[in-house]
């Protein structure tokens, strides 16, 4: 009788124990599968971060130009362009250097112009506006 | 005889049995009682999320475009909080949207079927940053008098909003509407009187003076901020920061809160002083590669741009939030237009902005 009793214990322990591992073998496919599905959300909102950045260039005070007051529609200043690049580049580690690292992070932002000029040539038909790549993990 | 039963072995069994599926079923039944309420309160932050994400975007659609005016419908509660970091979030979102680099003119809290957002350019006298407004109709704003800055804020009020205007002297018994927030917006805190209509209500009342920083000039100046304290029946002042331009002045009144107007005006003044900076290196330039007539208007002279620029880098960078320094840097801005529209006029040099 105490065998049986004990036996009895045992298997429901053992049942007990079962379920729980189906349980957490559960929890550990779902999270797998949640986080290849951030990860695509992640690089979703990269591109769209990238493309609002884009939009939100061209139209900085800093970049634009205006006729008489007026800003014309997607259109950016050469000098300004010129001048911004190397404020940004040249005052590493100062506040001006923090304020556009917030706004533009670890990235690489050029501006080339296509036509009717097309050199490459630094300065006359291309401009880096920021350079920071960030770090490499190694 | 049961009681007996119940102590040996096998009654003992049966009764842990017994109790065994009472914890099981309770622990089973609760799992999913949490698993639904989390699942509802899940949904109402995501909802929560997506509002607060949708406010977003069109607060930065705002921002791109030049002077807009929209009303929209929205049924939810928004915080704003503008310190350290500036920040927004509707109802129980779990993450806020930033703005620590935008300047956004609101109340603390919106909580209204209505939203009314609209964006102004500031120039200084380039163009340096959009401003946006954002209030809804259950806050009502209330002109007292005729005095040339509460006309000029008046006439840039967006289309939409709740507002009246009353005579001089009428605020004591102006009557109770019952909205969320009543702004007075006044010239003179001599008309700051104990409010007949307004007793037991709380954090409703607010009172925003506007003052012209000399005589007839009304382009800086100094906004105060006042609270109704109920209990003493008293209007309790706040603070007071200086403003300069209808644009700002504007943002005061909207917001009527010194700590929400005191955050984005020192995103201002960054703004101000990273842009007459990059101003300056325009001029160098033009002072090196301009026509050689032209030259003289950039840079080289006492009255070219380059110094101007460089006053208004110095006032601005002093971080300095008082009536004398904005003085300064409205100086430097009259000047600097001065120049650049006698540019645009009397010659044909490239303009400054």
């Amino acid at each position: 009788m105490k065998r049986k009793a004990q036996m009895q214990m045992t298997e429901s322990i053992f049942v007990v124990f079962m379920v729980l591992i189906i349980i957490v073998i559960g929890f550990v496919v779902y999270s797998k599968f949640q986080e290849t599905s951030i990860k695509e959300k992640q690089k979703l909102l990269r591109s769209m971060q990238l493309i609002e950045m884009g939009h939100r260039l061209s139209s900085w005070p800093e970049l634009e130009c205006s006729v008489a007051g007026v800003t014309e529609f997607v259109c950016l200043d050469t000098v300004k362009l010129m001048v911004l690049g190397d404020i940004i580049n040249k005052t590493k580690g100062t506040k001006l250097y923090e304020y556009y690292f917030d706004l533009l992070k670890n990235s690489k932002i050029t501006v080339t112009e296509i036509y009717p000029s097309n050199t490459l040539t630094k300065g006359k038909d291309y401009w880096v506006l920021y350079e920071n790549p960030g770090m490499t993990k190694l | 005889m049961l009681k007996i039963s119940l102590l040996n072995k096998r009654g003992f069994a049966i009764q842990f049995n017994w109790l065994f599926v009472l914890i099981g079923g309770v622990v089973i039944l609760s799992f999913f009682v949490s698993l639904i309420n989390n699942s509802t309160f899940g949904n109402d932050q995501e909802t929560d999320q997506k509002s607060t994400e949708e406010v977003n975007a069109l607060l930065k659609v705002s921002l791109a475009s030049g002077n807009t005016q929209k009303t929209m419908s929205f049924d939810k509660k928004i915080m704003f909080y503008c310190d350290d970091t500036s920040e927004f979030f509707v109802g129980a979102a779990f993450k806020p949207a930033r703005y620590d680099y935008n300047a956004i003119f609101s109340p603390k809290v919106l909580d209204s079927s209505e939203l009314i957002i609209q964006t102004l350019a500031l120039n200084i006298p380039f163009r340096a940053m959009p401003l946006v407004y954002v209030t809804n109709k259950d806050i009502e704003y209330v002109f007292v008098g005729n005095a040339p800055l509460i006309n000029l804020v008046f006439n840039q009020m967006p289309d939409n909003v709740t507002m009246k205007s009353i005579p001089a002297g009428s605020i004591a018994y102006y009557p109770n509407f019952d909205f969320d927030h009543t702004v007075f917006i006044l010239s003179d805190t001599s008309h700051l009187a104990a409010l007949s209509n307004f007793a037991g209500t709380k954090d409703v009342v607010y009172a925003v003076v506007l003052e012209p920083g000399s005589a007839n000039v009304y382009s800086y100046g100094n906004i105060s901020f006042y609270r109704y304290d109920t209990p003493s029946s008293s209007f309790v002042l706040d603070g007071t920061l200086p403003f300069l331009g209808s644009e700002l002045l504007l943002g005061g009144v909207i917001s009527h809160d010194k700590t929400i107007y005191e955050c984005n005006l020192k995103k201002v003044i960054t703004r101000i002083s990273t842009l007459s900076k990059l101003h300056e290196e325009r001029m160098v330039y033009y002072g090196d590669n301009a026509e050689s007539h032209c030259q003289m208007y950039y840079a080289g002279s006492a009255t070219s741009a380059i110094n101007y620029l460089e006053d208004l880098k110095i006032f601005a960078e002093k971080n300095e939030l008082s009536v004398v320094n904005f003085q300064s840097i409205y100086s430097a801005i009259s000047s600097l237009r001065s120049l650049n529209n006698f540019i645009i006029t009397k010659t044909e040099c490239p303009r400054i902005y």
